[in-house]
């Protein structure tokens, strides 16, 4: 096994294969964060003055919140006075008519990350709305949707288009006092995505938001709403790649999401952060609050999520079932590495009758990491007939890393049917060596054997996104002991 | 006289009565006294916004009525028709260090009573005793150090197998109580206790019990908590292992108003195995939670645990099992199952396996379920004329008595099949 775990190390000191700085000028504001940091991102887009009265109640809420410790987590405490708050590109006075006026600088980044816009677009029939630090900078495809009657627009443009519908929502299933950061996030959230799926409308084709974090210091607060009205179906992606840097990043996001009767959503993400080097130096610090309500009945939310990167990920997507017959499913697969620490897993609150949850998560851990599953049942009272099952699995590579499980399971409903397993495992040396004496290098095997291992997920995954997973799973773990 | 500063003067009151009482120990147990009750003064009965305690409102316990009421009782004599004629028996009734030894000890076992054992002080009680139940972040365990008047000792020989168990019985009282067992298993012996907390009124028992296994050493432990309803219990079990040895640990607990028992093992040597197994059964507005924490420090060790809980009426029940694997602690093999049956609308459980796992060449797993009958089998038995009530004790008893198999002790677990059924015979009418 030494060779294979020396190979194998050799592999692990790639530096970041996405790591690059675009070079474009940045109106950025001076760090610090006061109530007049609140005025001025809200004055720089043009925002009412409900909103604003919004923001700043979630700032004067924040200013009295402590920080949660709880989270299995360690991380030097966060200075918010050092980060600034907003940061956009410089033609965003002006906007970009269409993809050809957009900044070539830009489309390159996207073009280094391997995600071309336009041929995405073209060819997967993708819509983009790409997210380059804080203010969008391209939207394709909004004709076709718009025929279909679908709004899908940064949170920015709906709050001037839409704003009877921004203001119903924003706020309705992760309210501004909901925790800390998603405190923060409200008081200074910059840019984000807004959709609307009208009555009886199914999306005509999946869509998705690249973020990409890219100034030096700017923490990214992006706020993400979608909403779902009867019987209509939406498919959401999200990806994230990061360019290399040695400060810590904070980004602390909120993803809203509301099913109505019959709605269905499906929120996928590949999150692939920079990590921090291999000495566990730099990286993102990634603290997300994403919740979804099936408020109507048979209503649906489904959250997959890949996350291989960010030096510490807290991060629990969540659904609260409201509506009878409403589902939650997630799946997750959460890949540690180096000196990487994630704490996620997800919350499924039953309130409606016979509402069921699905819950897949698979942890691996290589290095020195730390990998936490944390999630919370909650069958209520009047939650007759509700079913959930939880599956958590551990995979550990290398004898330096940790995998933690803490699930809750609260039930107060005696028709409730809760089921919760959980497996800690190392990585097989008799699959690698079976895999070995085929031919197949021990990178080869470990990767092929941590892709069986998340299969469950990467099935849940669109198409093009599950490619894009199992070759980043392939990258992520590059380097761990077999 | 705020109510915070009144108790601190009452627990400091209780504290000199201690002392007093424990003249005569050596210096070490008076210095982890005083450090035990420094410690409580400074925790404080744990609230709610302890993740420990989440689920759990110990608040009544701070009603300084229970904590410090009178501290002797009538004395009623203890029903305990279970020991067997002739076993050995420790039974403590009435006063604190009211303790009666009857019967004959197995060979190569000495049972003896914890205070006088502290006044002579052998060679090893220092290293065992109040540092096998560590105090520093559990500050009941720190309280019933601090004012323990008396317990007992169960030492087997190095080398015995001990046929039959030693019972050690905790009746009732008034007020709070703070009993303590330490059980020290010498090289390659073999020693089973059973405990048993039963009485009648409404007081606090607020035991701890130390186990350590030497090398090859094995220790079953059989605690029945069959409190009265209107008793609060809250209980540790901690034991330290030694190599190859190996501890099993049964919690069947059926009484008290609230019941909160903690129990765990630290595999310290290689080779060691535990099983941790309970059963309770609750229902009116009874509240249980186990909480367990088993401790692999070192390779090559295995752990098993299954605990069973039935809840009726407005019960309430929580579960919390944590296994730690250590760095250094490779080829662990780790099972633990936690299977709760809900007969009503109103009961509810919380529970919360907890891995958490630093070592990559191990097996560990979890599980836990929350249901109600399966209405297939319920129809069935109703199909073949068996009334409702009688179908549901018939399924009920059957989900139950899987856990008591876990009991190797033949006598003991029929005894304790016996408490169950009567629990249900009692419902059918």
């Amino acid at each position: 096994m030494s060779s294979a775990v020396d190979h194998l190390e050799g592999l692990t000191s790639q530096d970041y294969k996405y790591g690059f700085v675009t070079e474009i000028d940045q109106e950025t504001l001076p760090p610090g964060l006061t109530e007049d940091t609140v005025r001025f991102i809200s004055a720089k887009k043009a925002e009412p003055d409900w909103l604003l009265e919004w923001r700043l109640k979630a700032f004067r809420h924040w200013r009295g919140m402590d920080e949660p410790t709880w989270p299995n987590v360690k991380y030097p405490p966060i200075d918010y006075q050092a980060i600034s708050y907003y940061a956009a590109p410089k033609s965003a006075d002006d906007r970009p008519k269409s993809l050809d006026e957009v900044d070539p600088e830009l489309l390159a980044t996207y073009e280094k990350l391997g995600i071309p816009l336009e041929e995405r677009a073209a060819l997967a029939g993708v819509a983009v709305d790409a997210v380059f630090d804080s203010v969008s900078v391209a939207t394709t495809f909004r004709e076709k949707l718009a025929e279909a009657g679908v709004i899908f627009m940064s949170i920015s443009e709906a709050v001037r288009e839409h704003p009877g519908l921004v203001r119903q929502y924003l706020g309705s299933v992760v309210p501004p006092s909901d925790n800390f950061f998603a405190a923060l996030n409200s008081a200074v959230f910059s840019d984000g995505s807004f959709v609307f799926i009208p009555k009886g409308v199914t999306c005509p084709m999946e869509l998705s938001t690249y973020f990409r974090i890219n100034a030096m210091n700017t923490g990214q607060f992006e706020r993400t709403l979608i909403v779902a009205e009867e019987a209509s179906h939406v498919s959401y992606l999200e990806g994230c790649t990061a360019p290399m840097r040695d400060e810590n990043q904070l980004h602390a996001a909120v993803v809203e999401l509301v099913a109505l009767d019959d709605a269905r959503i499906k929120y996928s993400t590949v999150q692939n952060w920079y990590p921090g080097d291999k000495d566990g130096n730099g990286g993102i610090y990634n603290f997300v609050t994403k919740r979804g309500a099936c408020r109507g009945r048979n209503s649906k939310i489904s959250w997959t999520q890949v996350e291989t990167g960010s030096a510490i990920t807290w991060k629990y997507p969540s659904c609260i079932l409201l509506g009878d017959n409403s589902v939650g499913e997630f799946y997750s697969v959460a890949v540690t590495n180096n000196h990487q620490q994630a704490d996620t897993g997800t919350k499924m609150i039953h309130v409606g009758r016979n509402t069921t949850s699905t819950i897949v998560s698979k942890g691996i851990s290589a290095g020195v990491s730390n990998n936490s599953y944390r999630g919370l049942v909650k069958i209520l009272p009047k939650a007759e007939g509700a079913r959930n099952f939880s599956q958590c699995d551990s995979m550990l590579m290398g004898d330096r890393c940790g995998a933690h499980t803490f699930p809750y399971l609260e039930v107060r409903n005696k028709s409730a049917q809760v089921e919760h397993e959980a497996t800690t495992s190392k990585i097989g040396e008799d699959q690698i060596f079976y895999l070995n004496q085929r031919g197949i290098e021990t990178e080869d095997a470990v990767s092929m054997i941590v892709n069986g291992f998340c299969k469950e997920v990467f099935r849940e995954l669109p198409m093009e996104f599950a490619v894009e997973a199992q070759k980043l799973l392939g990258v992520s773990l590059e380097g761990s002991v077999g | 006289m705020p109510a915070a500063t009144e108790r601190r003067s009452l627990y400091l009151e209780r504290f000199t009565d201690a002392l007093r009482r424990a003249d005569g120990e050596p210096g070490w147990m008076r210095r982890r006294r005083e450090r035990a009750m420094e410690r409580f003064l400074t925790l404080g009965v744990p609230t709610r916004r302890d993740e420990e305690y989440k689920y759990t409102n110990l608040t009544a316990l701070r009603d300084a009525r229970l904590l410090l009421g009178p501290a002797r009782s009538g004395g009623l004599p203890i029903d305990a028709p279970h020991i067997p004629a002739g076993q050995r028996a420790v039974v403590f009734a009435g006063e604190p260090g009211q303790v009666t030894v009857r019967g004959e000890p197995p060979r190569g076992v000495r049972v003896r009573r914890l205070s006088k054992v502290l006044r002579t002080d052998p060679p090893g009680l220092e290293t065992h005793l109040a540092a096998t139940a560590q105090f520093k972040d559990h500050p009941l365990c720190a309280l019933n150090t601090a004012l323990f008047a008396d317990g007992v000792v169960i030492e087997s020989e190095p080398g015995v197998i001990a046929e039959e168990p030693v019972h050690v019985s905790f009746g009732d009282g008034l007020g709070a109580r703070h009993p303590r067992v330490l059980i020290l298993a010498r090289r390659n012996s073999s020693v089973r206790v059973v405990e048993r907390h039963s009485g009648a009124g409404a007081f606090w028992r607020n035991a701890v019990t130390e186990i350590v296994a030497e090398p090859n050493a094995r220790v079953d432990h059989f605690r029945a908590q069959l409190d009265s309803l209107d008793a609060y219990h809250t209980g540790v079990v901690q034991a330290s292992q030694e190599r190859d040895s190996y501890v099993s640990s049964f919690s069947l607990s059926f009484g008290a108003a609230l019941a909160r028992n903690d129990i765990g093992t630290r595999l310290v040597g290689s080779g060691c195995e535990c099983s941790l197994d309970g059963l309770f059964a609750v229902r009116g507005s009874q509240h249980v939670d186990h909480h367990t924490a088993i401790d692999h420090a070192m390779p090559h060790c295995n752990s098993h645990q299954l605990y069973k809980g039935v809840l009726d009426d407005r019960a309430r029940g929580v579960f919390n099992g944590k296994i730690f694997v250590r760095r250094d602690a490779q080829k662990t093999d780790a099972v633990q199952s936690n299977k709760n049956l809900l007969l009503s609308d109103e009961a509810e459980v919380n529970t919360k396996p907890q891995l958490e796992i630093d070592a990559n060449d191990v097996r560990c797993t979890h599980g836990a379920t929350i249901g109600q009958l399966d209405a297939t089998a319920a129809f069935y038995l109703r199909s073949r004329g068996i009334s409702a009530a009688h179908a549901r004790n018939i399924l009920t008893y059957a989900f139950a008595a899987d856990a008591l198999e876990r009991i190797r002790d033949a006598s003991l677990k029929e005894h304790f099949e016996s408490v169950l059924l009567s629990r249900f015979a009692r419902e059918e009418h």
